[in-house]
């Protein structure tokens, strides 16, 4: 319905867009803004709560202190690190160590702040990747004490980085899709985005 | 040359694979959005859930916003469509048990603005008043209550209005003008 000029001029006194000329108007204006109070205060929630916290957890951004992360993160690398170790008979130290150090240095380092879980993520992944790096190293150093070295590699990474999800309860699947080497490695470490699987690549280093 | 506003450059940062800029938007109009919804659905619980929906699928469909374009009306439109269709849900649902949540949630509005004045008297009148008032919001259709709360609560331009509910000002105009004439008459016809 297309309102009338003295319509649209009520409207806008109400509205405060233009003033009330004339008793009449005045009165009319008292009486319409009057309701106007009332409607505001009505419609009004009491408290507002906050949040942001509840939309980024949603989002897959946890309100948890990064320092907290990190040395959870290293923890877990931690926790697995002498096990693959003790698997293949190698020493924990090396890249495992450094690793782990690195992690609990930058947790020291890093002031509280909110974390984005890809990037926890990541971190697992490329833990994972050192640790199937480390064993191919070891295998190759010293290839008599494990005798079938690639799948035993295999078998002992591919457990661990197919269960920290679950643990960590962290979107995606770890897979490991291929794990081929004799000496040099390359390693890639893959995801394409937060829901994806973070594919770990390690294959021969075709360069010399 | 031009600038881009702060809500665009948050919107790039997280298209450009920064999520954590969205916590700026939200914490800038997380208010604002839940006032806005919960004008619609008058329900506490209701109100937190739809504009947490609202934050979340402006998220996922980042991409679809034009930068051009003002993020807060963008957000303001999802928003007011989610308390919409929440509305119709509700309704057709159940009527009976819909008001009466309604009414719980207005009530515990009510006993909380009351605790803050010192008079019981006037407690008693002003709770009866916003009975009234909502009473009378409640049997506006649909389109004049979207305009009500969106000028009322969030004191819009009809311009703005119009650019959420994607119609012309004039129908704002229009829309605001009868549901007030419309309320007027409900709370007259109503008084004791």
């Amino acid at each position: 319905m297309t309102l009338t000029d003295s319509q649209i001029r009520r409207l806008q006194i109400e509205d405060g867009l233009v003033s009330a000329s004339g008793a009449s108007e005045a009165a009319e204006q008292t009486e319409d803004q009057a309701l106007r109070v009332a409607l505001r205060a009505s419609l009004m929630p009491g408290l507002v709560p906050s949040l942001a916290p509840e939309v980024m957890g949603s989002l897959g951004c946890e309100a948890l202190p990064l320092g907290n992360v990190l040395r959870d993160a290293a923890g877990e690398v931690g926790a697995f690190w002498p096990g693959i170790a003790a698997e293949i008979g190698a020493p924990v130290g090396g890249v495992g160590d450094i690793l782990r150090e690195a992690l609990l240095a930058a947790a020291e380092e890093e002031p509280p702040r909110h974390f984005n879980r890809v990037w926890l993520w990541g971190s697992i992944g490329l833990a994972a990747a050192a640790a199937a790096a480390m064993l191919l190293i070891n295998v190759a150093l010293e290839p008599d004490r494990v005798p079938d070295p690639i799948a035993r590699a295999v078998e002992v990474v591919e457990p661990v980085v197919q269960a920290l999800p679950d643990e960590l309860n962290l979107p995606g699947l770890t897979m490991i899709e291929a794990l081929e080497s004799e000496t040099a490695s390359v390693v890639q470490v893959l995801q394409f985005d937060s829901e994806a699987p973070t594919i770990i690549l390690i294959d021969e280093d075709t360069e010399d | 040359m031009s600038t881009q506003d702060p809500d665009s450059e948050m919107v790039q940062a997280v298209l450009d694979g920064d999520p954590e800029a969205y916590r700026s938007i939200v914490e800038r109009y997380e208010r604002r959005i839940y006032h806005v919804v919960y004008g619609m659905v008058r329900n506490p619980e209701d109100a937190r859930e739809l504009t947490q929906e609202a934050f979340v699928k402006a998220y996922k469909n980042l991409k679809t916003f034009r930068l051009e374009s003002k993020f807060y009306t963008w957000l303001c439109r999802i928003a007011m469509n989610l308390s919409i269709d929440h509305h119709r849900r509700m309704k057709h649902r159940s009527h009976a048990e819909y008001d009466d949540q309604r009414s719980s949630g207005a009530a515990a509005g009510v006993i909380e603005l009351a605790s803050r004045r010192d008079n019981p008297q006037a407690n008693v009148v002003q709770k009866q008043l916003r009975e009234r008032i909502l009473e009378a919001f409640d049997q506006l259709p649909e389109d004049q209550r979207q305009v009500i709360v969106l000028r009322e609560i969030e004191e819009m331009a009809y311009r703005e209005i119009a650019e959420i509910l994607d119609i012309p000002e004039g129908t704002v105009m229009s829309r605001l003008y009868y549901a007030r004439r419309k309320l007027q008459q409900l709370l007259q016809s109503d008084a004791p």
